[in-house]
């Protein structure tokens, strides 16, 4: 059982766990957040978690945990944690089996008045559009000869196929593809998952939302992000799918295995992890891009179900109803980025699980048309309150790693969300503010109820509070489809 | 979710749990538990609490044959390949067994190879529950000496 180590209030949104409080901490842990949020942490197992993330050879000044910090399998969701090149280790469980999960937004021409009449419609169509559910197959198959290019050109290889408009790629962290990429470190179990996947959303908190803008905070910004108040958006929240899952599954065993020969097991077998430069090390930095490049393959394939899902409903074609991607952030993903650190700048492996990238403006990273006003962060909120687009902040770079929270976060478990909402309330209960949900599963909507999650309003205002993000518009729910 | 159990007959070692499984919460997704008389028996058992996460087991009929197999270098290891098998064959070809009749190798096991009968997933027959993403380490328990295992999924 891992203990609960104590926290120390260092301002109104930062907290921390002082070194030794679990032993072996090799730097504090810190954590954003607030009263409120932290009475709803106070006993559960991620402050562990934080502290044994502080136990890793070779970390950078402090384990972070965002504001939405919650148990994860060795790190928690939520955290964030940067690694010396050359002494540190990259782990597996810092990123977490879903590689590259991540959001997607579109933006539309449709206003709500025009949407809600063929809501309904629509939400069935993309239903149809995009599998989800338990297994989801059928989305955009790929051939065991063709995965090699979709696990190297990511979104790109999607838009090559004609799933997606070449401007698409700008706005995407990365343009939609890591660098570094080994398709040879994809083992074929974790091929054999993916090939059918293409394209598919999967179950769990996965989902694709119709929304509309209902307030925009930076006018300015919001612009340029073609975000206007009473325009519908769609968002996309899945990820890497069965491939990615398994990747992060073989290589947790072979660097836990190359633990145990070597005779330093560590505090959690989750955490297994190997040196960076090691060969465990480079090979799983490939695969991992690998998976990174099919999640970002797999968005794409699923913008172009959507597109088609619009231009059906609506009849028109879909470069009239606009359909442009305002941006596509990882949260679920490791990155070599260049930070200051307690012996100076340097380039550190920065694991980002459960937390997104939100670098201020100015930087080269930014898509050129977001750079005067810093990276667009997207965090969907649960299917009944909203969601917001934020921006980065300066201070997110010394305070975080240029690092900000990715959702509201979990408050109660699965099993208790279960236990504590009916189906036919939840849905009713949406139905009523006019939000239509459509799910392959029952509990897929019971699980994921508005009550099961922490409220997104006060993640928002913490980030914001520890100087990491900006709110720049909120986005309420019209129709929601789930897995 | 329900916690459906399923006890086979076989033989049974004096003391020890006969072969059933079910589920239980954890802090964020759930686990499976497995009982049985032998390392074979909590084998299949924690399978087929993994496939009846998936989907419900009643309706799955036993119309073909999977083979698996796998290795590790501990029991903790060698549940989380030999899951991790029954995994690859749902998210590939959306096979979901319904009977697993499971040989494990060596003593501790370090290998396990196993016959999966069952049926592909059909939307109409079929209901949907929970995709399971990965088989962890956490908490994991696997006993023969007691007659139990227990498995923490990410779903």
């Amino acid at each position: 059982m891992t203990k609960i180590p104590q926290i120390v209030g260092l301002d109104e949104f930062t907290y921390e766990i002082p070194r030794g409080e679990v032993p072996g901490m090799n730097v504090p842990g810190r954590l954003f957040s607030d009263a409120a949020l932290l009475s709803g942490v106070e006993g559960d197992p991620s402050l562990g978690q934080l502290a044994n993330v502080a136990t890793l050879p070779g970390i950078q000044r402090y384990a972070l945990a965002m504001p939405d910090i919650h148990f994860g399998y060795g790190f928690p969701v939520g955290g964030v944690a940067a690694f010396d090149l050359n002494e540190g280790v990259v782990s597996p469980g810092g990123i977490g089996y879903d590689i590259n999960c991540g959001v997607r937004l579109l933006r539309t021409s449709l206003t709500v008045e025009e949407v809600r009449p063929r809501l309904a419609a629509l939400v069935d169509r993309l239903y149809r559009e995009v599998p989800s559910g338990v297994g989801s197959h059928g989305g955009h198959p790929v051939t065991a000869r063709t995965i090699d290019d979709v696990l190297v050109g990511g979104a790109a290889w999607a838009v090559d196929a004609g799933l997606g408009r070449k401007e698409d790629l700008a706005t995407q962290e990365e343009e939609g593809a890591l660098a570094g990429a080994r398709p040879s470190e994809v083992s074929e179990n974790a091929r054999r998952r993916g090939l059918k996947q293409l394209g598919t959303l999967g179950s769990g908190n996965h989902f694709l939302e119709v929304q509309a803008v209902d307030e925009v905070f930076d006018p300015a910004f919001a612009s340029a992000l073609g975000l206007v108040p009473g325009r519908v958006t769609v968002m996309l929240h899945t990820g890497s799918r069965g491939l990615g899952h398994q990747v992060a599954t073989d290589f947790i065993q072979r660097m836990d295995r190359h633990l145990a020969e070597a005779g330093t097991p560590l505090i959690d077998r989750q955490l297994s992890c190997a040196p960076i430069g090691s060969d465990d090390g480079q090979r799983y930095m490939g695969a991992m891009a690998a998976a990174a490049n099919f999640a970002w393959a797999n968005r794409q394939t699923i913008t172009f179900g959507i597109r088609r899902a619009f231009a059906s409903v609506f009849e028109r074609p879909e470069e009239e109803l606009d359909l442009s991607v305002v941006y596509d952030i990882a949260h679920n993903i490791a990155k070599v980025e260049e930070h200051a650190t307690d012996s100076g700048r340097k380039k550190v492996l920065v694991h980002r699980k459960g937390a997104t990238r939100a670098f201020p403006a100015g930087r080269d990273e930014v898509p050129a048309a977001y750079r005067p006003f810093g990276q667009p962060v997207l965090i969907p909120g649960d299917m009944g309150t909203a969601s917001y687009v934020l921006a980065g902040l300066p201070t997110s770079m010394d305070r975080a790693f240029g690092s900000s929270c990715h959702g509201a976060g979990r408050r109660l478990s699965r099993h208790a969300a279960v236990r504590a909402f009916r189906y036919e309330e939840v849905t009713r209960a949406l139905q009523s503010r006019g939000i239509l949900v459509r799910s392959a599963s029952r509990e897929g909507v019971t699980e994921e109820a508005p009550g099961a999650y922490k409220n997104v309003e006060e993640v928002v205002r913490v980030a914001e509070g520890a100087g990491l993000t900006r709110r720049v518009a909120r986005l309420v729910p019209l129709g929601v489809v789930k897995g | 979710m329900s916690v459906l159990g399923a006890t086979t007959t076989g033989t049974r070692k004096r003391g020890l749990p006969s072969r059933r499984w079910g589920f239980f919460p954890t802090t964020a997704d759930v686990g499976i538990w497995a009982t049985g008389p032998t390392p074979a028996a909590l084998f299949e058992a924690l399978g087929l609490g993994l496939f009846a996460l998936m989907t419900d087991l009643r309706k799955v009929r036993p119309r073909e044959e999977r083979a698996v197999s796998a290795s590790g270098t501990d029991p903790s290891e060698l549940v989380v390949a030999f899951l991790s098998e029954l995994l690859v064959l749902y998210d590939s070809e959306g096979f979901v067994g319904r009977a697993i009749h499971a040989r494990p190798v060596g003593n501790p096991p370090t290998a396990v190879v196993a016959s999966v009968s069952g049926e592909r997933f059909n939307a109409a027959r079929h209901s949907v529950r929970t995709e399971v993403k990965a088989i962890t380490f956490h908490d994991l328990v696997f006993d023969p000496q007691r007659g139990r295992a227990r498995v923490i999924v990410d779903i």
